[in-house]
C-alpha cells in the first residue's frame, strides 16, 4: 500500500511549469570575445552529439512526462543553426514525443545571421518554433570584424527579412555596446537602422572581457581599443532613451521588447522558476538542485546516447538498480522508482556540479535574479514562497538602499525594485542581500 | 680556567660609517685568530639576527672573545665589542666604548671620512679611547689610501701615517691590525681586590637563561653565587652563572674579574632590571659610587600600532611584551582609535628602531599591522601653568587651553660633496632648518651644521638626503632640546568623518601641502563608492585642502542567464568578501591598505 502510494499522482493535479534549454555546443568560427561552450566540428560529431542529446531528453523523458509541463523552449548556442534541418526535426520530434502541449509555448532558436537556410526556416516552422534571436551585434561591418563575426550587416540583413517573409513574427536582435573603437555615433547609427527593421525585442549587452578569449589577451597586451566608462555610460543611456521612445519597455537590466514580447523563457531563470538544460556544459534548477551538465564532449555522449531507445528509460534504470547493492537492497519488489534526479545525485551520471540548493542561497537568489527585472520583486509572492517577512529580514539593509535611491518601492509597497541608477552599480546594491549563513 | 693577566687582555670596539666594512673586518679578526674555521665562519658572524644580515647594519651591540697569539709568541685576549651602527642607537654606542680602552676607526679608502666616521670617532675620543685608524677597500680601483690618510690627519688630527691599509673583504693585511691592536690599544688596568664595579654595555633575554647581563669589569671581581646589585635601578640577584663570549655561544667560567669582559646570568625575569649603562656591583660589598654616563632611553618617536585583524590585539600584546624583553628602549601603552580599533602606542628610539621592530612583529610574529605616522615628544604648555607631554594628537588639549607648545630639535650634520652643497641646504630649508655653519673638509666636500626639529627628520629626510645628493650625503644628529614652535594639529575628514588615526601635529607652515597631499593620497586609495565621497584636511574648524572620490559609475553585470547564475553568485560573494576587508565609517567603505599607504612615509 506504502509503495503504492508513492506511485499515485499528487493530490494536486497541476503540473509544474518548466523551461526548457537545449544547448548546441558548435559554431562556424568561435568571436574573439566569446567564453561560450562551443566549437568548430565535422558533420559527423554533429550527428553523435545530437544523437547523444536525443538519448538525454529520453532520459528525461518519463520524469517530464510525469510531473512537467513545458512552457517554453530556447535553444542556444553556439549556433543552433550549425546543424542540418534533419538534425532539427529530429529535436522537434523527440520533444514532441515526450509533450503534446495543450497550449502553445514559446519555443525560441538562436540563430547567427549568414548561417540560416532555407531548409532550416522550414523545418523550424513545422516543428513550432515560434521566436528566433538573432545574434547582429551591430550594424557596422568594421565593428563586426573586430569582434570576429563571420556575418556583414547585408548577411544579417537578408536572414531577416527572409525570417520574415517566412512568418517569423517575434524576433529579437542581440545588440553589443562597448565593442572596441565603437563610438557613440555609431551605435546610434546600428541603434537608429535596428529600430527602422522594427523587431519585437532587442537586447544588448556591454562587452565583457571574459578570461581565456582572444580578447583577454588582446587587453592584457594593450591592444584592444575599449570606449571609456563615460562612453559606456553615455551608450547604455542612449539605448534606453531611444528604445523607450520607439515603444520598447525594458524589462530586464539588458532587455527591451514590444507589448507582450518580452522572453519567457529568460523571465524563467529571474523568477526562479525550473529549468532543465539539455545538452553540453547545460545548467538547469530543477527540483530545487542547481546543476551543470558535464562539459567533457566524450563524457556526454557516452552516458546519454545509451538512452536512445524507445522506452528504453525504465530498463535501464533496473540495470542502475542491479549494478549498484545500495540500491537493490533499497527497492524490495522494485516498485521503488528511481528518479532522473536520482541518478545525477547519486553519481551514476556524471555531472559538472550539483548541489541542493539551500533555503537560504535559494532566497539570495530569488532577490538578486528577481531584482534584475524592472518590476523588481513581489513582498507578498516572497513572504508565500518562503514564508519570511522581507523587510524585517533585511531591515538593516533596505533602509540606506531606499534612503539612497538605489531601490524604490511601488505605490502599494508590494514591490521593491532598482531605481536607474540602482541598475548602474547593481553589484553593490545585490551583494548586500547576501545572507550570513542559514537562517 | 687559569687566571689571566690584565696586561693580555685588550678590549676594543671598531668604529666606522655605515658600509665602511665594520662587520667584515670583524669577521676576518676572528677568522684569523684561529678561535673558528673558515668553514665555521658565516658571512658575518656578528650580526647573528636574520634582519641584521638584510639590512646590512648592526642592531644589538653584540660582543666575541678571541685568542690571538702574537708574533712576540705570546698569547693575548681580544674583547671586541660591536657596537650599532644607526643614529637612533648612539647611547647604546657610547655605553660600548665605554667598555673599551681603544677604538679601531675604519675609513674607506674610497669615500674617505663620512658624517659618523667622524661622530663615532669624536664619541670614542670622548671615552678617552685609543684611536687607531685603519684604511679599508683598499682593493677597489677608486681606493686613494694616502688621500685618506691625509685626510683623518687634517680633519680629525690623527696620526695615520702607519694606519695598515687593508682589504677585509679580501682577507688582505689583518695581521697588520691584529699587530696594532697588541701594541697600541692600553691594557686595563682595574683593581681585582675593590668591590666590583661592572658596566652594563647590553643585556638580552633568553627563553633559558633568563636575563643575560653583557658586562665589563673595571674592578673587583664577581662569581656563581653572589649577590648583585645594579646600581641605578637598584634591582638584586642573585648570580646562576658567569662567562665569557664564544663566538655566537656563552662559555660559563668560575669567575670574572677586573679588565675582563663577560657576562652574568642571574634570576632577573625583565631586561628592564638591567639597563645599559647601570653598574653592576655586590650588594654585601658595594663601591661607593656608580660609574659615569648612565641614563635612561627616553623614546623620542611615537606611534600607534594596531593590528590589521582587530582580533590579534592579544597576540600583539604578547609580541610586544615578548620583544621588549629584548629591548628595554621599546615602550608601549594600550591606545583606542575609532578609526583602527584597538592598538597600542609605542614609543622609539629613533625611526630605524621603529620600522625594525614593525618588521619584526610582521615577520617573527606573522602579525598584519596598521603604523600610524610618527611623530615626537611634544611638550605643550597649558594656560593654566600646566606641562603636558603629548606624543598621540588626538590627546592635544584643546587649543584654547594651550599657551604654546615646544617641539624637539635636534643638532644635525651632514657630510656632502660640495656640488650638492646648494641642494641639501635647500632641503634644510624646507625642513625648518636652522644654519649654524659649514666646514670645509677638503676641496671637495664640506660639513653642514644645521639645528632641525625632529618632527621633519623622521618623515622622509633620509630619503630626501640620499636622493637630492645621489646618494652622496651623510648625516648624524644628536637631542639638542626643546623649543617654541608654531604647531598645529591636522586632521582629515573622509565624508566629513575625522578619522583620529590620520591626524597629526605638524608646523603651521607645512600644514597645508601635507594636508594636499594627504588628501590626493587618500582620493587614490580610497574605491568609488555609490556615492561622491569628500576628503577633507583640516586645522580645527578650517579647512585647507580637499578631494572627492567620485561616485562609481557602473558596477553591472550586463548577462545573466540559467548559466550565469553560479558565476553571477561567486562575483556577489567576493564582493562581499572585499566588503569585510574595509573598515566602516558611517557610509564610507575604507579599504586597510588605504591607512597603511597614506601613513606610510611620504615616498615622493
Amino acid at each position: 500500500m506504502k509503495s503504492k502510494k508513492r506511485h499515485s499522482p499528487p493530490l494536486c493535479h497541476a503540473k509544474i511549469p518548466l523551461s526548457l534549454y537545449i544547448h548546441i555546443p558548435f559554431c562556424v568560427k568561435k568571436c574573439l570575445y566569446c567564453d561560450f561552450l562551443s566549437a568548430n566540428a565535422s558533420d559527423q560529431q554533429k550527428q553523435a552529439y545530437v544523437e547523444a542529446l536525443l538519448g538525454e531528453m529520453d532520459f528525461w523523458k518519463e520524469t517530464l512526462q510525469k510531473q512537467y509541463a513545458l512552457q517554453t523552449v530556447f535553444i542556444g548556442g553556439g549556433t543552433p543553426t550549425c546543424l542540418t534541418p534533419e538534425q532539427f526535426f529530429q529535436i522537434g520530434t523527440k520533444l514532441f514525443t515526450i509533450w503534446k502541449p495543450d497550449k502553445e509555448i514559446e519555443f525560441t532558436v538562436e540563430a547567427n545571421p549568414g548561417t540560416i537556410t532555407t531548409g532550416q526556416i522550414q523545418v523550424m516552422k513545422e516543428m513550432g518554433v515560434n521566436r528566433i534571436s538573432l545574434g547582429l551585434q551591430s550594424a557596422q561591418n568594421k565593428e563586426l570584424a573586430v569582434l570576429g563575426r563571420i556575418h556583414t550587416y547585408e548577411k544579417f540583413l537578408e536572414s531577416y527579412y527572409r525570417l520574415r517573409e517566412s512568418g517569423f513574427c517575434n524576433i529579437n536582435i542581440d545588440l553589443m555596446a562597448d565593442i572596441p573603437g565603437q563610438t557613440i555615433e555609431s551605435y546610434r547609427q546600428t541603434l537608429e537602422m535596428v529600430l527602422a527593421l522594427r523587431p519585437e525585442h532587442i537586447s544588448s549587452y556591454s562587452l565583457i572581457v571574459e578570461e581565456g578569449t582572444p580578447f583577454y589577451k588582446m587587453q592584457e597586451e594593450g591592444l584592444l581599443n575599449l570606449p571609456d566608462e563615460d562612453t559606456d555610460r553615455e551608450m547604455y543611456t542612449l539605448t534606453k532613451e531611444m528604445l523607450q521612445e520607439k515603444d520598447y519597455a525594458r524589462y530586464e537590466i539588458s532587455n527591451y521588447a514590444k507589448k507582450g514580447r518580452e522572453c519567457r523563457h529568460n523571465l524563467t531563470y529571474w523568477q526562479m522558476g525550473e529549468y532543465l538544460g539539455m545538452g553540453l556544459g547545460a545548467a538547469s534548477y530543477f527540483s530545487g538542485y542547481r546543476f551543470q551538465n558535464t562539459r567533457q564532449m566524450d563524457i556526454y555522449q557516452r552516458q546519454f546516447r545509451k538512452f536512445r531507445q524507445e522506452d528504453i528509460c525504465q530498463k535501464q534504470f533496473g540495470e542502475f538498480r542491479q549494478a549498484n547493492s545500495i540500491y537493490s537492497n533499497g527497492c524490495k519488489s522494485g516498485t521503488v522508482h528511481l528518479e532522473a534526479i536520482d541518478c545525477l545525485k547519486e553519481g551514476f551520471i556524471e555531472t559538472e556540479s550539483f548541489e541542493k540548493l539551500g533555503t537560504t542561497e535559494e532566497m539570495e537568489e530569488y532577490v538578486f535574479l528577481g531584482l534584475r527585472m524592472m518590476e523588481g520583486i513581489s513582498l507578498l509572492e516572497y513572504q508565500k514562497r518562503f514564508g519570511v517577512d522581507f523587510r524585517e529580514l533585511y531591515s538593516g539593509v533596505l533602509e540606506p538602499l531606499l534612503g539612497n535611491s538605489l531601490l524604490a518601492e511601488s505605490g502599494n509597497h508590494d514591490r521593491i525594485y532598482l531605481t536607474s541608477r540602482g541598475i548602474d552599480v547593481s553589484n553593490r546594491v545585490l551583494a548586500e542581500f547576501l545572507l550570513e549563513d542559514t537562517p | 680556567m687559569e687566571k689571566i693577566d690584565q696586561k693580555h687582555i685588550r678590549n676594543f670596539c671598531i668604529v666606522a660609517h655605515i658600509d665602511h666594512g665594520k662587520s667584515t673586518l670583524a669577521d676576518r679578526i676572528i677568522e684569523k685568530t684561529g678561535l673558528l674555521t673558515s668553514r665555521e665562519m658565516q658571512a658575518q658572524v656578528l650580526d647573528n639576527m636574520e634582519l641584521e644580515r638584510e639590512r646590512g647594519i648592526t642592531i644589538k651591540a653584540q660582543t666575541v672573545r678571541i685568542v690571538y697569539r702574537a708574533a712576540n709568541g705570546e698569547e693575548y685576549i681580544f674583547n671586541l665589542i660591536d657596537t650599532p651602527g644607526h643614529v637612533d642607537f648612539n647611547y647604546e654606542v657610547s655605553r660600548s666604548l665605554a667598555a673599551c680602552e681603544g677604538a679601531i676607526l675604519i675609513v674607506d679608502a674610497a669615500q674617505g671620512i663620512e658624517a659618523q666616521t667622524l661622530a663615532n670617532c669624536y664619541l670614542a675620543l670622548d671615552h678617552n679611547l685609543e684611536i687607531m685608524p685603519v684604511i679599508n677597500k683598499i682593493d677597489l680601483s677608486s681606493a686613494e689610501p694616502e688621500r685618506v690618510k691625509d685626510e683623518i690627519e687634517d680633519v680629525i688630527g690623527l696620526d695615520a701615517s702607519d694606519a695598515p691599509l687593508i682589504s677585509a673583504k679580501m682577507g688582505t693585511n689583518i695581521e697588520g691590525v691584529l699587530e696594532q691592536i697588541v701594541a697600541k690599544i692600553p691594557a686595563p688596568d682595574g683593581d681585582e681586590n675593590a668591590p666590583l664595579q661592572a658596566l652594563i654595555f647590553d643585556s638580552l633575554y633568553d627563553a633559558y637563561k633568563g636575563v643575560i647581563i653583557f658586562c665589563r669589569l673595571f674592578d673587583g671581581s664577581v662569581k656563581k653565587g653572589d649577590e648583585i646589585l645594579m646600581m641605578a635601578t637598584g634591582a638584586k640577584a642573585e648570580v646562576v652563572e658567569v662567562g665569557i663570549f664564544g663566538a655566537g655561544q656563552f662559555i660559563p667560567a668560575e669567575e670574572l674579574s677586573a679588565g675582563m669582559v663577560g657576562y652574568i646570568t642571574a634570576s632577573l625575569k625583565n631586561v628592564r632590571d638591567t639597563r645599559v649603562g647601570d653598574t653592576v656591583t655586590l650588594a654585601k660589598k658595594p663601591c661607593s659610587e656608580a660609574l659615569p654616563g648612565y641614563k635612561k632611553v627616553q623614546p623620542m618617536v611615537y606611534c600607534g600600532m594596531y593590528p590589521a585583524d582587530g582580533a590579534k590585539y592579544n597576540d600583539l600584546r604578547d609580541a610586544l611584551e615578548k620583544l621588549q624583553l629584548n629591548d628595554a628602549a621599546l615602550q608601549f601603552e594600550a591606545e583606542t582609535s575609532i578609526a583602527l580599533g584597538f592598538g597600542f602606542r609605542c614609543g622609539f628610539l629613533g625611526l630605524l628602531h621603529l620600522e625594525i621592530i614593525q618588521e619584526r612583529l610582521e615577520r617573527e610574529y606573522n602579525l598584519d599591522l596598521v603604523t600610524t605616522a610618527p611623530g615626537v615628544v611634544y611638550h605643550i604648555y597649558k594656560t593654566n601653568g600646566e606641562m603636558v607631554e603629548v606624543t598621540n594628537p588626538s590627546n592635544l588639549p584643546d587649543p584654547s587651553e594651550i599657551e604654546h607648545m615646544e617641539e624637539p630639535i635636534v643638532s644635525a650634520e651632514i657630510m656632502v660633496t660640495t656640488e650638492y652643497v646648494g641642494a641639501i641646504m635647500t632641503l634644510c630649508q624646507e625642513r625648518r632648518g636652522t644654519y649654524l655653519g659649514m666646514e670645509y673638509m677638503e676641496e671637495t666636500r664640506a660639513l653642514l651644521k644645521y639645528d632641525l626639529p625632529l618632527n621633519e627628520i623622521i618623515y622622509d629626510f633620509f630619503d630626501a638626503l640620499k636622493s637630492r645628493s645621489r646618494g652622496y650625503a651623510s648625516l648624524d644628529y644628536e637631542m639638542k632640546g626643546y623649543e617654541p614652535s608654531s604647531l598645529v594639529k591636522l586632521d582629515m575628514l573622509i565624508n566629513k568623518e575625522e578619522i583620529d588615526a590620520l591626524s597629526f601635529i605638524l608646523h603651521a607652515d607645512t600644514a597645508y601641502e601635507r594636508g594636499r597631499k594627504m588628501c590626493e593620497k587618500l582620493k587614490k586609495e580610497i574605491p568609488r563608492q555609490l556615492f561622491e565621497i569628500p576628503i577633507q584636511a583640516a586645522i580645527g574648524s578650517k579647512i585647507i585642502a580637499r578631494e572627492t572620490v567620485k561616485a562609481m559609475r557602473k558596477d553591472v553585470l550586463a548577462k545573466c542567464y540559467g548559466g550565469d547564475i553560479s558565476r553571477k553568485r561567486k562575483l556577489l560573494e567576493k564582493q562581499k568578501e572585499g566588503k569585510k576587508r574595509m573598515r566602516q565609517f558611517g557610509n564610507v567603505e575604507i579599504p586597510q591598505q588605504a591607512f597603511m599607504s597614506v601613513l606610510k612615509l611620504d615616498e615622493e
